[in-house]
Parts: C-alpha cells; structure tokens; sequence
C-alpha cells in the first residue's frame, strides 16, 4: 500500500475485516447461470 | 478511473462507505497549513506530486489552501446513491474540491454540485436541511472503525485490504485473490 493522503501505509496485508458486514447479492446473467461478483468496499472521503 | 475500469473488466459489485478523513474541521474550514502543521512536510512538494498523479489519469487537480469539512457532503452523496444516475455527484464533488477549490462544507455549494448532476434539488435540500442521511453516515463511519480504516482510499475485498492510491493491477491482485478464496462477496 503506498500514498495514503493520511494514516497507515501498508502492503497487501489482511485488515481486520468482519466477514458477513460486506453484504452479499446475487447476480443471474442472461443465460441462467447464477455467480456471484467480488465486492470491493471503498472506504472514501470528499476532502 | 481504475474502479471504472476494474467494474468493467472484473465481475465487481462497487460498494462506496464514507469515512471521516479529518471530521474535527471546523465550519470556516482550516488552511493546509494548519492542518499539516509539524508534519515537516513539503505543501508545494506533495502538490506537484498529487497533480502529476492526478494528471497521469486525466483527472482535474487546482491549487488548494484550505480543507473544509466534509459531513453534509457524505450526507448528500449517500442519498444521492439512492437516485437514478446520482453515484455521478461523488466524482462532481472531488471536482468542486480538488479542482476547484470550493467549499463543500457549505449546503449552497452542494446543492449547484447537485444541481449540475440533474439530482433534485428539492430533495436534495431536505436531506440537507432535515439531516435525513445522518444516521447512514453514522454507520459508515462506526463500519469504517469496525475495519480499522485510518486513510483513505482504503479498498476492501473478502479479508484483504489495501490503503492508498493503487496502481490498477494491485486492484485487480485484490479483487482476484478474494475471487479465487470465495470471501469477497
């Protein structure tokens, strides 16, 4: 991880994540087949 | 822009959570001066090297003096979120920042940012008159404690995490490695 605008600055590491808060959802693409996207959470701010 | 790109190439879902980068910035705002006050850092250094980074993905990047607070904005965007074609006013609110230098602390502000992205303004000023998205902001920001964030952008996927501006195949590294453990959705 590298030029955060403040904070840690980390490599490829685990955070701690609770799993179960990232919400899941299901997707069904034409054809019928049912996968499931990876949700990637971005935490932001406007400043 | 990279999350652009990787919703296009990757089966992504894109979830946006606001967190509070400097939530103590008074009403009028703080100089950059202040707010990096004993850092020993290099204000005109660590410009020229956002702008150039801004520049190489052909985004929009002015001089700035003062950070403003940044609440009502999230506030805003969050209910935008829930408006047809709304996500547009996050990247028109980096714009009016980061760009233009303009003060989105101030609700007349956020409404014309609004405004130029068709949301309704009607609407628009409630949520920020009534506070009606204070509570989703609220949890954003107690999710955001909850994963131990301290900067921002911080992009997680399953049980991995990165902070930073991120060239797009360590995104992609990311995103991947939650696919293939089966934990990033």
């Amino acid at each position: 991880m590298r030029s955060a605008r403040t904070g840690s600055i980390k490599g490829l590491a685990e955070v701690p994540t609770a799993l179960g808060l990232i919400e899941r959802k299901l997707i069904v693409p034409q054809g019928g087949n049912v996968s499931e996207p990876v949700t990637l959470t971005v935490f932001s701010d406007y400043v | 822009m990279r999350i652009e790109k990787l919703k296009t190439e990757h089966r992504l879902k894109i979830r946006l959570v606001h967190f509070p980068l400097h939530p103590d910035t008074p009403a009028e705002g703080r100089s950059l001066a202040d707010l990096f006050a004993g850092r020993n850092l290099d204000l005109e250094a660590l410009h020229a090297q956002m702008k150039a980074r801004m520049d190489a993905e052909g985004l929009p990047y002015g001089e700035r003096a003062r950070t403003y607070n940044s609440r009502l904005a999230q506030e805003l965007g969050k209910w935008a979120d829930t408006q047809p074609g709304g996500e547009a006013i996050h990247d028109a609110i980096f714009r009016a920042y980061f760009a233009e230098g303009r003060d989105i602390s101030q609700p007349a502000v956020l409404l014309d940012v609004a405004r130029q992205v068709g949301l309704p303004i009607d609407a628009a000023r409630e949520v920020l008159d009534k506070r009606t998205f204070k509570d989703a902001i609220d949890a954003d920001w107690k999710l955001s404690r909850e994963y131990g964030v301290t900067g921002v952008p911080t992009f997680v996927a399953g049980r991995y995490g990165v902070v930073g501006a991120q060239p797009y195949d360590e995104l992609v590294q990311l995103v991947q490695k939650a696919a293939t453990e089966g934990d990033g959705r």
